[in-house]
C-alpha cells in the first residue's frame, strides 16, 4: 500500500507495467522464430535477464553489506536483505526456466555441467544467506553475519558468468561479448535489451517496495515499544 | 511443435506468476503492517 499523493508511488508501477508490457510484444511479436530451436528459444528473452537481476541483486547485496560493516546503519542491512530476496526470487526462475528449455532443446531437464551447477550452488548460498537471517534473533548479530556471507557468497557470481567462458559446457557459449562467432541477430537484440532493461526497472520496484515494508516493520516496532512503555500490562 | 509452445506456456507462466504473487505477498504484508500501526496509534492517542 502506497502513501497517497506521492507520484513516484505510481510511476514507478506504471512505468515498470509498460515496460514489462513491451517487452512482450518485442520479444512474441518483433522477434523472429529462431531457425534450429524453434519458437521454444523466446524462453531466452526473459531467462537471460532473469540472471541478470540476480547478478544485479547479489552485487547489491555485496556492496550493501560492505557498506553496513564500514558504516553500521540499519538501512544498508534492510537495503541488502531487501535486495538478498528479490536475487533469490530471479535465480529460482533461472532454475526454473533453464530445465524447462533445455528438455526439447539438449533432450534432458537437468545436467551437472559447470554453469548449472554454480548456478544452484548460488541459489543456495543466498538461500543460506535468507534462513540465516530467519534464525538469529539478534538484530545485530543477524546484520553482521548476513553480511558477511553476502560479501562471500558474491564470489560465486563472476564464477557463474565466467564458467562458459573457462570450460566447455553443455550451456551454450555466450551470444553476446563471446568472440568472432558469437552475436544476436539485430532483432533478437533489440528484444533482448527492451527485457533487459523492462526487468532493470522491475527490480527497482520490488527493491524498493521490499524496503518499504522493511521501514514499515520499523515502524510497528517503535510504536509496540511506546504503547508497552505507555499501557504496562 | 506443440511441445515446444507447451515448454514456452510454462517458462512464462511461471515467471509472471512468480512476480505476481510476490509482489501480492509484500502488498497483503504492507496492508497488513499499516493496519497494526493505526490501530496502535488510535492506542497511544486514546
Amino acid at each position: 500500500m502506497e502513501r497517497k499523493g506521492n507520484p513516484a508511488s505510481f510511476i514507478l508501477p506504471a512505468l515498470t507495467f509498460l515496460s514489462m508490457l513491451f517487452a512482450v510484444y518485442m520479444v512474441f511479436v518483433y522477434a523472429p522464430v529462431e531457425r534450429t530451436m524453434g519458437i521454444v528459444q523466446k524462453i531466452f528473452y526473459f531467462h537471460v535477464p532473469s540472471a541478470w537481476i540476480a547478478f544485479l541483486a547479489f552485487f547489491c547485496v555485496f556492496l550493501f553489506s560492505i557498506v553496513y560493516l564500514m558504516r553500521r546503519e540499519k538501512k544498508w542491512d534492510d537495503l541488502a536483505s531487501s535486495s538478498a530476496e528479490v536475487g533469490v526470487l530471479f535465480c529460482s526462475l533461472v532454475l526454473i526456466t533453464g530445465p524447462i528449455w533445455a528438455k526439447p532443446v539438449w533432450g534432458v531437464w537437468w545436467t551437472w555441467d559447470s554453469r548449472l551447477t554454480l548456478t544452484l550452488v548460488l541459489w543456495l548460498l543466498y538461500v543460506g544467506y535468507m534462513m540465516l537471517r530467519y534464525y538469529v534473533a539478534d538484530p545485530e548479530k543477524k546484520a553482521t553475519l548476513s553480511a558477511v556471507v553476502g560479501i562471500i557468497g558474491f564470489i560465486d557470481v563472476p564464477l557463474v558468468y565466467l564458467s562458459i567462458r573457462w570450460w566447455r559446457t553443455q550451456h551454450p557459449s555466450p551470444v553476446m561479448a563471446g568472440g568472432s562467432d558469437s552475436g544476436l541477430d539485430p532483432d533478437m537484440a533489440r528484444a533482448f535489451f527492451t527485457c533487459l532493461a523492462a526487468f532493470t526497472i522491475l527490480f527497482v520496484y520490488l527493491l524498493m517496495k521490499r524496503v518499504k515494508l522493511e521501514k514499515l516493520r520499523e515502524e510497528l516496532d517503535g510504536l509496540q515499544e511506546r504503547v508497552e512503555e505507555t499501557h504496562p500490562k | 511443435m506443440g511441445v515446444l509452445y507447451k515448454h514456452l506456456f510454462w517458462a512464462y507462466a511461471i515467471i509472471w506468476t512468480a512476480i505476481f504473487l510476490y509482489l501480492l505477498n509484500i502488498d497483503l504484508k504492507q496492508r497488513a503492517i499499516m493496519k497494526e500501526i493505526a490501530a496502535l496509534k488510535k492506542k497511544l492517542l486514546g
